[in-house]
């Protein structure tokens, strides 16, 4: 009877436990601002990833600070993911941390109460990078409704670090047109790219890399978004890397 | 987590000798407690800070008294703040079954293995990483038939990797299928 009892009542601990510790940490459901997001350790660009091993664990412990309210810290869980909430509006800084040691910030300015950011961010080589960001004001309380994009781009911010996959529509090495893969752009995006370094997969330190952009070539670009609205956005590419 | 692996283990040895013994004495309502058993589900995983979705396959094989081997395959997927994130789960261990000659037959199981997490961004960026530990879990199944039998099953996945332990909840639900001779 003790064992029937002592049984049923592990039955009822153990579905509490699954109520999961949460790793955020918690606040009141306010109009704050909340921060998803996720963490590529050791990234590896997809399309050449097949001939490379398998990542890493490598990186460890990664934690994110606000710099504002060092009390808002997590633990970025073993799948890359962390959220915060009631980050403050307006703006704040993301201190990345691997093994107690700083590896880099990011700041993030301009937010409104009650938006959600998403973030992505590569941490390689002991450096932290803003792959993509995107806000979403949820439409309820200041924006009044849904409020059009203002960038073609998908997440896309002026003047932030940006990386865009696709096909090249026209133009040269130096000025040509994406199509930007998927859904992620409304319309062909321009990118400057005189300046940008090239990289031809499966041909490295071939002279003539730039030969190899043509229409329809598919690439992957890096750089930096100069200048974005609802019909036109410009790239200053820092890398070309032309996969095929 | 050191809670989740002591729940774990009473599940399993609890009531070996008790009211069990008293069951076993009846003939069994429900044939074959001793084949081997084959489940499919559909599964929910709370991985990290992301709900993802998926199926989940499992096999046991009676190993002693109310006790079975277990060896449980699941693949999850879902995104999180733009990212596209899978994760694929295969574990090993065993299952004890409480009511074996009732309709509802409650279990505990505990299992060890490793999941393999990917992330990745836009068909840019990928990552991944391997983390090692095993689950706890408690389900029950309903019996349709000596065959059939619907199951719910609520797991505790604990992993380790280069940053810690994280603790993953895991709700499935789907059928067993018993190959009763």
């Amino acid at each position: 009877m003790l064992l029937k009892t002592g049984r049923y009542l592990l039955v009822l601990m153990a579905t509490a436990a699954l109520w999961r510790c949460g790793s955020s940490p918690t606040s009141p459901s306010g109009a704050g601002v909340k921060l998803q997001g996720v963490v590529l350790q050791d990234a590896t660009a997809s399309a050449a990833s097949a001939g490379l091993s398998p990542q890493s664990a490598k990186a460890g412990k990664i934690v994110v600070t606000v710099q504002e309210n060092p009390s808002l810290s997590v633990t970025v869980s073993g799948n890359g993911t962390f959220e915060i909430q009631d980050v403050p509006a307006g703006g704040f800084t993301l201190v990345f941390s691997v093994d107690g040691m700083v590896v880099g910030q990011i700041t993030i300015t301009a937010v409104g109460e009650g938006t959600t950011i998403k973030i992505v961010v590569k941490i390689k080589d002991q450096e932290v990078e803003l792959v993509e960001i995107e806000t979403d004001d949820g439409g309820d309380q200041d924006s009044g409704g849904d409020e059009p994009k203002s960038c073609l781009i998908n997440g896309g911010k002026v003047n932030s670090h940006i990386e865009l996959e696709g096909n090249v529509d026209s133009g040269t090495s130096s000025q040509f047109k994406l199509q930007v893969n998927g859904n992620r752009s409304r319309g062909l995006v321009d990118v400057a790219a005189s300046g940008a370094s090239y990289v031809c997969n499966g041909k490295k330190g071939s002279s003539d890399c730039k030969s190899n952009l043509v229409a329809g070539a598919k690439v992957h670009v890096r750089g930096n978004l100069t200048s974005c609205d609802t019909l036109a956005a410009s790239v200053t590419a820092t890398e070309v890397k032309i996969q095929k | 987590m050191r809670l989740a692996w002591t729940l774990g283990v009473l599940l399993l040895v609890a009531d070996f000798a008790g009211a069990s013994a008293a069951v076993r004495a009846r003939p069994p309502m429900w044939p074959g407690t001793t084949s081997p058993d084959l489940s499919g589900s559909y599964s929910f995983l709370r991985a990290g800070e992301a709900n993802l979705h998926g199926a989940g396959a499992s096999a046991s094989f009676h190993f002693w008294r109310s006790t079975r081997l277990v060896a449980d395959l699941s693949f999850h997927t879902g995104s999180f703040a733009g990212a596209d994130l899978r994760q694929l789960s295969f574990m090993g261990g065993l299952r004890r079954v409480f009511r074996e000659d009732e309709r509802w037959q409650p279990f505990g199981q505990v299992m060890v293995g490793g999941a393999r997490s990917t992330s990745r961004f836009a068909d840019v960026l990928s990552s991944g990483q391997t983390r090692w530990g095993g689950t706890v879990g408690i389900g029950t199944d309903y019996r349709l038939s000596d065959r059939w039998a619907v199951r719910g099953q609520a797991d505790y996945l604990v992993l380790h990797s280069s940053g810690g332990w994280d603790g993953d909840p895991r709700l499935s639900a789907g059928l067993a299928y018993r190959f009763v001779r």
